[in-house]
């Protein structure tokens, strides 16, 4: 009787208010998102400019200052582009701030007094002047540096400009991602013996020489993989390869039901387990009305998940994965991933020949006819076609021949006898079999086309522009100095007595920083440390204002093309959503990984 | 003297030399100074640079393109800031007291300072000309040194001798800060600056003839001076009336919002809308209020409270959507506010008539500033808006933390809520906001957002970036609130449950002064970065501070050329920034020690 009064009188039932109230708001907040979303589709049907992706696969018709393609093919490779320079500041960046940071935390805690106030003089100028103004000012003292137009044409070792900085560089060579990917093996493999001589040395106490061992072996393994060692990595191209097929021929409609089954699963999971932690003893299987609404509430979110994958929604993602007409010109589904990795990753790598310039008047080229065929092998140097440099003003051709760049198999020629190419197009493919996957090479000053402009030349050398050094250097500056910070706070809050103890058992004051105070500092400084590195990665959208093209910068051109800013704008979010998440999920991992030590 | 030769030897060799490394690394860090500010000041005497397209330009980094016959309006800002600022400095008047040797010690470094820049500053500078050879020049010649060498010897002669002479003065700290503001006042009168002038064919003529500051600088600033003295002196007086000080902190809070819609913006004053709209919704809200306040012990009253609020929320919730004036919206906005504090105030006839008071004069605050700040100004300019250079940096800093502070509880309230939805909802929204930069929400409100709006509806480019600011940095703010919150021991919940107050007693009177007690200083360090991120709207094409110098000036060739200026500007406006940031951080380090947070 008494329930059943309970159950009548639902409206002074403070659950039935609670969850009434939650979904009352959550409606209000819905139909809110819902009336500018209609507002915005009202707009988008005045304008005419419909909301679309279609430009992702599109050309662009714009060229990119610096970065991986200086003229993409498609909207998506060209906003891959901007993520690549953006990723290319941040992850170099955080390293440099890190360094930097610690230094000057370390400074600022130095007995020595002059040393100890110009740290404290550097921190209170970069605080406290906006980053923006910093960039600019670091892009106009480059500028007042000489223009390059001044300098001699010719190799240099290193060169500062107007236009930028470069110094000798090792380029890569189609076999480069090969022995990157070695490398950091061999780095994994090294770690590993030196853990396990360490565990040797903890259990038996003798001497075992751990970094001694890891030292060796790493050089030995580097060596072995630098004369074609490397190509042991080779086995991951292979099975890229089986998985890209293997994507390909399931249909689409598997990976929806898939998804729906595995929601509906982990639903039910958890929803079980809810309710069999209702089943122990403490809560003796008594539900409370919150609980039922629980138990709804999860029902209702797994339907409306499956009813999510069944549809649309589920059939784009489901595009990702099996790859159709947008994801193959832009190149971005999951099987032309696997594909890439395929061709970058396989014993003998497939490398895509661009049309290089053979003198300063060429824009063009056009094969006459081809002397190789897929699969003849070739040699550096061999003649591979008979082609016309075509210049642009009066379109003169003059016959000269196209020598193979690398050692190998042709794998497949893209270009027809008697079509002609940009410069910088790619025109075969072929199976690099020989060569270093390293060259180091001096920077060049070149002509730029038969202007009277000058520039370094892209494939000798490192340059860095104006828009990357004024960027770099100001986010690193800046965040280091806010590391500092927290770098000094952190060997603070170490306890006194620790250095001490340290000091009375004989500890150098190196060794003591080292293998005392900095191990327990980390633990304080790791999760304000996360936070610096976000804002690191969030400032260098700040390289609009210097003109470098990073991903900021790229969707802006995009848009000021096509027109579409609202899916930039979502690329926008899902991009630096992506990057936030990742790091801050590595600095949880150490951070947990270190308090596992600690207890 | 002997002894103090000794203890500063002494000195030296434990803090400078103490160890072979350690004078390696004094020695090392020496040059670099040197030569860092040796480089600073080559770089800033060189011949290339024009300082006085810093000079020539402050009119149009202050107020940009505000018209000159309404300057009054920009000098009445600057003195009633003055004015509030010498009133809190009397009223909460130092009780610390220097004496006059430390003045002297403080003259001794500025003298230093100056000696330092003599001895250090380069002789030759160096210029790259156009062809990129390096040419160097006499910048500092010996003669000049010299000349300001042998005073600067004698100013550091002279105070040291007077900071040793121990003479038994003191004086109170804020009496002392008062003379030290005089110093520039003084200066202005006598001082006299290099001027641009320009022949009949509009040539500058060179080298540029020093003139004394022009008087609609001087005058101006000597007359604030004077009314700063009268109100330090007036605020003296009053320094133990603590009502005095209160009104005085929530007049500082409404300044701001008063200067920008009022004294700047010059609104259109339309008396048939005054008479006919707003002072009818002002008597009506009030009388509902007032009744309210009168009414609230009456039990029938008491027992349909809840159910008056209800409705009175769901009106308020109606009226936001619906095209009502303005004044209307804002004013029921705050009387939902008001109605809900209301319970939580003492029953008494005199606490009844004391919020009565509060409730109407916060009300007709209200009244004033929407009619200002939502009526079309009439002060005609050709760019975008009347707010450009400094006034509009300032004015996103200020409204950005206005708006967004508020926005900011609300998140973290609702981010720490129980209700998993809300909760849900709320974080999404924070998270979703925070994981963006700051510019990518700047291009949101310029090219964007106009997609979202009903049609015909279009903000000016300035409000849409004010909204976005607000709503980025209330972000922020729910970050460091809700870290305020978790800092708050469980048992100050229980106790209050324990004596029966309501979710929003509890909130409203136990957590929330707590959690924004502990958090001051994260909260003026927000501030700061608010203020040094408005900067950034240079990148969409707002006129701000920044924007001046780098492109404006920049680019200026009518009536003197500064093409190619913008190093120097970039510097000053760094400078400019920096005494900004600099002054708050060190003053909220002083707050905070003077509340004792970190120390409880």
């Amino acid at each position: 009787m008494k329930s059943a009064l309970k159950y009548l009188l639902f409206f002074r039932n403070v659950v039935f208010l609670k969850w009434l109230s939650q979904i009352v708001f959550l409606a209000g907040f819905i139909s809110i998102v819902l009336r500018y979303l209609g507002n915005a589709s009202t707009n988008f049907a005045s304008t005419n400019i419909a909301f679309s992706w279609d430009f992702l696969g599109e050309t662009p018709g714009v060229s990119i200052a610096e970065g991986m393609y200086t003229l993409p093919v498609s909207g998506l490779q060209m906003l891959q582009v901007g993520m690549l320079n953006m990723l290319r500041i941040t992850v170099t960046g955080i390293f440099a701030a890190t360094i930097l940071g610690t230094l000057l935390g370390i400074a600022r805690l130095s007995k020595n007094y002059i040393v100890e106030k110009s740290a404290t003089g550097i921190l209170e100028i970069v605080r406290n002047v906006p980053l923006l103004v910093q960039i600019l000012f670091f892009q106009a003292l480059i500028l007042t540096l000489p223009r390059l137009e001044v300098s001699e044409i010719g190799t240099y070792t290193f060169h500062a400009s107007a236009k930028g900085l470069a110094f000798p560089w090792p380029n890569r060579e189609p076999n480069a991602v090969l022995f990157m990917v070695y490398f950091v093996l061999v780095l994994y493999i090294a770690n590993q013996i030196f853990k396990w001589r360490v565990r040797t040395l903890e259990k038996e106490g003798r001497e075992t020489y751990p970094t001694l061992w890891a030292v060796v072996s790493f050089i030995v393994l580097v060596v072995i993989g630098w004369y074609g060692g490397f190509r042991v990595v080779g086995i991951i191209g292979l099975i890229a390869g089986f998985l890209s097929t293997g994507l390909e021929s399931v249909p689409g409609i598997f990976y929806q039901i898939l998804f729906s089954v595995i929601t509906v699963f982990i639903g039910f999971r958890v929803t079980k387990r809810f309710i069999d932690s209702k089943k122990s003893e403490e809560a003796q299987g008594i539900y409370s009305d919150d609980d039922y609404f629980k138990i709804i509430f999860n029902v209702v979110i797994v339907v409306l998940l499956v009813f999510l994958f069944l549809t649309s929604f589920g059939a784009s993602v489901s595009k990702f994965l099996v790859g159709d007409e947008l994801t193959y010109k832009a190149d971005w589904g999951l099987p032309q991933l696997f594909h890439g990795i395929e061709n970058k990753l396989y014993w003998f790598p497939m490398h895509d020949v661009e049309i290089e310039k053979e003198n300063v008047e060429m824009k063009k080229a056009e094969i006459i006819n081809w002397v190789v065929e897929p699969g003849s092998k070739v040699e550096v140097g061999d003649k591979i076609a008979d082609a016309y440099i075509i210049r642009k003003p009066n379109e003169e051709k003059i016959e000269y021949e196209i020598v193979a760049k690398y050692a190998g198999t042709i794998e497949t020629l893209y270009l027809e006898e008697g079509k002609s190419l940009k410069v910088g197009e790619e025109f075969y493919e072929i199976q690099v079999t020989e060569g270093d996957p390293f060259t180091l090479s001096r920077p060049r000053i070149e002509q730029t086309g038969t202007t009277k402009f000058k520039r370094y030349s892209d494939d000798y050398g490192k340059k860095l522009s104006v828009g990357y050094f004024a960027t770099w250097v100001g986010v690193v500056l800046y965040t280091a100095i806010f590391i500092s910070e927290v770098v000094r706070a952190g060997i603070m809050a170490v306890a006194k007595g620790q250095s001490e103890a340290g000091l009375s058992l004989g500890f150098r004051r190196s060794a003591l920083l080292r293998l005392i105070v900095i191990p327990q500092a980390i633990r304080v400084m790791l999760p304000p440390m996360g936070n610096q590195y976000l804002n690191l990665a969030k400032n260098t959208s700040l390289g609009i204002a210097v003109a470098f093209p990073e991903i900021v910068a790229v969707g802006q051109t995009l848009y000021n093309q096509e027109g579409q800013t609202l899916p930039v704008f979502i690329v926008w979010m899902i991009f630096y959503s992506t990057v936030s998440l990742t790091i801050s999920s590595i600095i949880n991992f150490y951070n947990r990984k270190l308090k596992i030590v600690e207890r | 003297m002997d002894l103090e030769y000794k203890k500063s030897i002494a000195w030296i060799r434990e803090n400078l030399f103490s160890s072979i490394p350690s004078s390696i690394l004094t020695v090392a860090t020496s040059f670099f100074v040197l030569g860092f500010f040796r480089g600073l000041f080559g770089f800033a005497m060189a011949s290339d640079k024009d300082w006085l397209s810093v000079l020539n330009n402050m009119q149009l980094y202050m107020v940009q393109a505000y018209p000159e016959e309404d300057f009054i309006r920009v000098w009445i800002s600057v003195g009633l800031a003055l004015v509030f600022a010498g009133m809190s400095i009397g009223l909460w008047k130092s009780t610390e007291e220097s004496s006059l040797s430390d003045v002297f010690s403080k003259f001794l470094k500025v003298s230093l300072a100056f000696l330092f820049f003599t001895v250090v500053a380069p002789t030759f500078s160096s210029v790259t000309d156009n062809d990129g050879i390096i040419q160097t020049e006499e910048s500092f010649p010996m003669e000049t040194r010299l000349q300001l060498l042998i005073p600067s010897a004698i100013f550091v002669v002279v105070f040291f001798v007077l900071k040793n002479v121990k003479l038994n003065y003191k004086f109170n700290k804020s009496d002392l800060l008062c003379f030290y503001l005089a110093i520039p006042i003084v200066l202005l009168w006598i001082i006299k600056l290099p001027t641009i002038q320009l022949d009949s064919s509009n040539q500058r003529i060179i080298p540029d003839p020093l003139m004394p500051i022009a008087d609609t600088t001087k005058i101006p600033w000597t007359i604030i001076f004077g009314l700063f003295l009268a109100f330090y002196f007036i605020g003296s007086r009053f320094k133990d009336s603590k009502n005095m000080k209160r009104t005085m902190s929530i007049s500082w809070v409404l300044l701001p919002l008063f200067i920008f819609s009022w004294i700047f913006k010059k609104p259109e004053i339309d008396l048939p809308t005054i008479l006919g709209q707003d002072i009818p919704i002002f008597i009506g809200i009030f009388l509902i209020g007032a009744l309210t306040i009168t009414f609230i012990n009456n039990p029938i009253v008491e027992k349909y409270f809840s159910i008056y609020l209800g409705v009175l929320i769901a009106i308020t919730g109606i009226a936001l959507f619906i095209s009502i004036p303005i004044l209307l919206k804002s004013a029921l906005l705050l009387l939902v506010l008001f109605t809900i504090v209301i319970p939580a105030v003492s029953s008494s006839a005199k606490g009844k008539r004391n919020l009565i008071i509060v409730w109407g004069v916060s009300l007709f605050t209200l009244s004033v500033l929407i009619r200002g700040g939502s009526s079309d100004t009439q002060i005609i300019v050709q760019q975008q808006s009347i707010f450009g250079g400094f006034s509009l940096t300032w004015l996103l800093a200020i409204f950005g933390t206005y708006v967004s502070f508020p926005l900011g509880v609300l998140l973290a309230l609702g981010r720490n809520s129980k209700l998993p939805i809300v909760r849900l909802v709320c974080t999404g929204i924070i998270e979703l906001t925070r994981s963006v930069p700051y510019i990518t929400w700047l291009f949101f409100a310029s090219v964007t957002m106009a997609v979202f709006l009903p049609e015909g509806v279009n903000f000016e480019l300035v409000v849409r970036v004010l909204m976005v600011t607000a709503f980025f940095s209330g972000a922020y703010f729910a970050e460091n609130i809700r870290g305020g919150l978790q800092s708050i021991p469980k048992g100050q919940y229980e106790a209050a449950d324990a004596i029966g107050m309501s979710p929003f007693q509890k909130t409203s009177l136990i957590v929330m002064p707590q959690a924004l007690r502990a958090i001051i200083p994260t909260l003026v360090s927000s501030a700061i970065t608010a203020f040094k991120d408005s900067s950034l709207v240079t990148i969409i094409g707002l006129i701000d501070f920044l924007t001046i110098g780098k492109v404006i000036i920049g680019t200026q060739s009518i009536p003197v050329n500064f093409v190619g200026h913008d190093r120097e500007n970039l510097l000053f406006i760094a400078f400019f920034y920096w005494i900004f940031t600099f002054t708050l951080s060190r003053r909220s380090m002083k707050v905070e020690k003077r509340l004792g947070l970190g120390e409880r």
